[in-house]
């Protein structure tokens, strides 16, 4: 449920960074979600989309595009994805891994209608 | 169509905070301990099994998160420690923002290791990082062997893993092996303890791991 509180800080965080009057502009929120992020797609959407019913940002699409989960070996440097539930270099079999994506959770860009 | 681009962490707002937070810590010398486990995994018996072994030599600090209710931190108040409870109204996990009103309304300066119980929940507040030293995950043997791979977030982002209610271990077909496999399968450099607070088992490794965490924090 904690989809609501992240849609919630979307909205607050453009919010923040448009001004008031380009509101009715925006046409896209563009996202990006971490595979190990435990975000649920679907859910951050439902929140997305029911928050803003009725708002000044009524008709705005909430984007995501999904980070696979990759790792960084610290014995063979290679970077590999790898399934959540099993972190062994898919090369090497070192346990040595640093994760390198898929925590992400952050708005990558907003897309503005022109006036 | 123009492109703003943005590059912005969602959790922005939470992660400030949750480094202020750190730094009130550090300057205070408090070492903080994020606990986090499904509903009834048993948290806050841990918590008063270790302030009641540690209680004379470490000065404890508790800040409880619950959906509702008082009553863990009702349960701590014969401690004679500073306990401050967040109730969160539903809400299925602690941010930063709550931590930080909380410590402001206990008296916590003279505090060592400051514990805070999590909402019961493995998903949710696996996320937010609320400016703790360390997160220490507890499993009950009851939850079944799998959780592990299930919720992989919080045992990878945990130091911690702690197997509790060894004392059921005969009634239940989860084994203490095959937990801990799962969760180094997930995170290599967990510590575990495995413990119960109906015999004491295990408790002593534990508090004496805190006690190092203490001295050297
Ligand atoms: N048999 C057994 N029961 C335990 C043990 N530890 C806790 N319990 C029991 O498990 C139940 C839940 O324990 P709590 O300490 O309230 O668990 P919690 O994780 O704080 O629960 P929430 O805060 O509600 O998420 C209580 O009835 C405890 O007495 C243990 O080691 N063995
Ligand atoms: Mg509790
Ligand atoms: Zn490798």
């Amino acid at each position: 449920m904690h989809e609501f509180s992240l849609a919630k800080e979307i909205i607050s965080q453009v919010g923040r960074i448009i001004p008031v009057n380009d509101l009715p502009q925006i046409q896209t929120i563009k996202i990006h979600v971490g595979e190990f992020s435990n975000v649920m797609p679907d859910s951050l959407l439902f929140a997305f989309n029911s928050l803003i019913e009725g708002t000044i940002l009524n008709n705005v699409r909430l984007e995501l595009e999904i980070v696979a989960l990759k790792v960084k070996c610290n014995i063979c440097q290679q970077v590999h994805p790898i399934q959540t539930n099993s972190f062994v270099c898919p090369n090497c079999n070192s346990r040595e891994l640093q994760l390198f994506s898929g925590s992400e959770l952050f708005i990558e860009s907003i897309l503005m209608k022109d006036n | 169509m123009s492109v703003l681009k943005i590059e912005r962490k969602i959790l922005e707002k939470n992660d400030q905070i949750a480094e202020r937070n750190r730094e009130i810590f550090l300057s205070n010398k408090i070492f903080t301990m994020n606990m986090l486990s499904s509903p009834g995994s048993g948290k806050t018996s841990l918590i008063e099994k270790t302030i009641l072994k540690l209680g004379g030599q470490i000065k404890f600090g508790v800040i409880e998160g619950d959906p509702q209710t008082d009553l863990d931190a009702q349960r701590l108040n014969s401690l004679a420690i500073p306990v401050v409870q967040i109730i969160t109204n539903g809400g299925c996990h602690l941010d930063a923002n709550l931590v930080n009103d909380a410590f402001s309304k206990g008296s916590f300066s003279q505090v060592e290791l400051l514990i805070i119980e999590n909402v019961g929940n493995l998903v949710c507040p696996a996320g937010f990082d609320l400016g703790e030293n360390i997160k220490v995950v507890v499993v009950s043997v009851t939850e079944g062997d799998d959780k592990p791979l299930k919720y992989p977030v919080v045992f990878r982002n945990s130091s911690v893993m702690i197997i509790n209610k060894i004392d059921l271990l005969p009634f239940v077909n989860s084994s203490i092996d095959q937990l801990s496999k799962n969760a180094l399968e997930i995170n290599p450099s967990l510590k575990l303890f495995t413990t119960s607070c109906y015999t004491d088992e295990g408790l002593d490794l534990w508090c004496e791991w805190i006690k190092n965490q203490i001295i050297h924090r």
